[in-house]
């Protein structure tokens, strides 16, 4: 059977939590599209799942998605840099990176990309509140505008910060076991 | 020679595992029987860890007309692997000499 889900999670780290916790209800993620989740039914627990953002350039990912596939994983779903990634359980357990360092360079490049859309949403805020300040007409969408931007970076600057102290923790790890 | 600090653990066993020419999955696989299924390679851990391998010489992709994309040893490889042994089996001496054989954890 096939079932939709609506949840809007900004944390890749809580979004597997939600699916693999589905898996192991027996409903596999197949689908994602604008929060809206698919489901079909599954063997309870016979899936593991990974969210990823790519690095590096379009080759490079086409490339890593393909030794990805020889390992035996499976990519669901890819929107832009994002990938969802599944193992079968049976497998064992799944991580993408088995020690600190490599753990704690993804997670600098995950900060890297929630300061990059921070300072892209802040440049619209400041951009809108400067023409609706400085334009004789002083038009009320552009501070519309710039206000319905002002929550999405609230969310950026903490997803931002929430990734950099984990990386920190991972690389305080780190630095114990060199 | 360029100056060789400790290997990770992950290296340590990718390099080992290519002393035959071998792709990802196998890698994995191959380490995991070696330590008795301990160290268990992510995938993502892998990808990178060979791409730095190959850029510093150690590693080469194999001339083979498998599917999937092998890699070997290079002589740079197997050298910075024995020089690695060598440290690891001082490393090991004294901890036997000064711990004795005995393991605490267990006595």
């Amino acid at each position: 059977m096939r079932r939709r889900e609506f949840h809007l999670l900004a944390d890749p780290q809580k979004e597997e939590a939600f699916l693999n916790a589905k898996a192991r209800e027996g409903m596999a993620m197949t689908r994602f599209f604008l929060g809206i989740y698919t489901f079909e039914d599954c063997e309870p627990g016979a899936w593991v799942y990974r969210i990823e953002l790519l690095g590096g350039d379009a080759a490079g990912q086409a490339d890593y998605l393909a030794f990805l596939r020889e390992s035996g994983i499976e990519c669901v779903q890819r929107w832009c840099d994002w990938v969802y990634l599944r193992r079968p359980a049976s497998e064992g357990a799944f991580e993408l990176y088995s020690d600190n360092a490599s753990r704690a360079r993804y997670l600098r490049r995950l900060a890297r990309l929630y300061a990059t859309l921070l300072a892209l949403t802040m440049s619209v805020f400041v951009l809108n509140l400067a023409i609706f300040t400085l334009s004789p007409t002083h038009s009320v969408e552009n501070l519309i505008a710039g206000l319905i931007t002002l929550p999405v970076s609230g969310l950026l600057l903490r997803m931002w910060t929430v990734m950099r102290a984990r990386a920190a923790r991972t690389e305080a790890a780190q630095k114990l076991s060199e | 020679m360029d100056e060789q600090g400790a290997l990770t653990e992950a290296v340590y066993y990718i390099l080992l595992s290519l002393d035959s020419p071998l792709h990802g999955y196998g890698i994995m696989q191959r380490a995991k029987a070696m330590s008795g299924g301990r160290v268990a390679l992510g995938a993502g851990t892998l990808y990178g860890a060979l791409n730095t391998l190959c850029a510093r010489g150690w590693i080469e992709p194999a001339a083979s007309d498998a599917r999937r994309k092998e890699y070997q040893l290079t002589q740079a490889g197997r050298a910075a692997l024995r020089a690695e042994v060598r440290r690891l089996g001082e490393l090991y001496q004294n901890g036997i000499h000064i711990l004795g054989g005995k393991d605490d954890a267990q006595a």
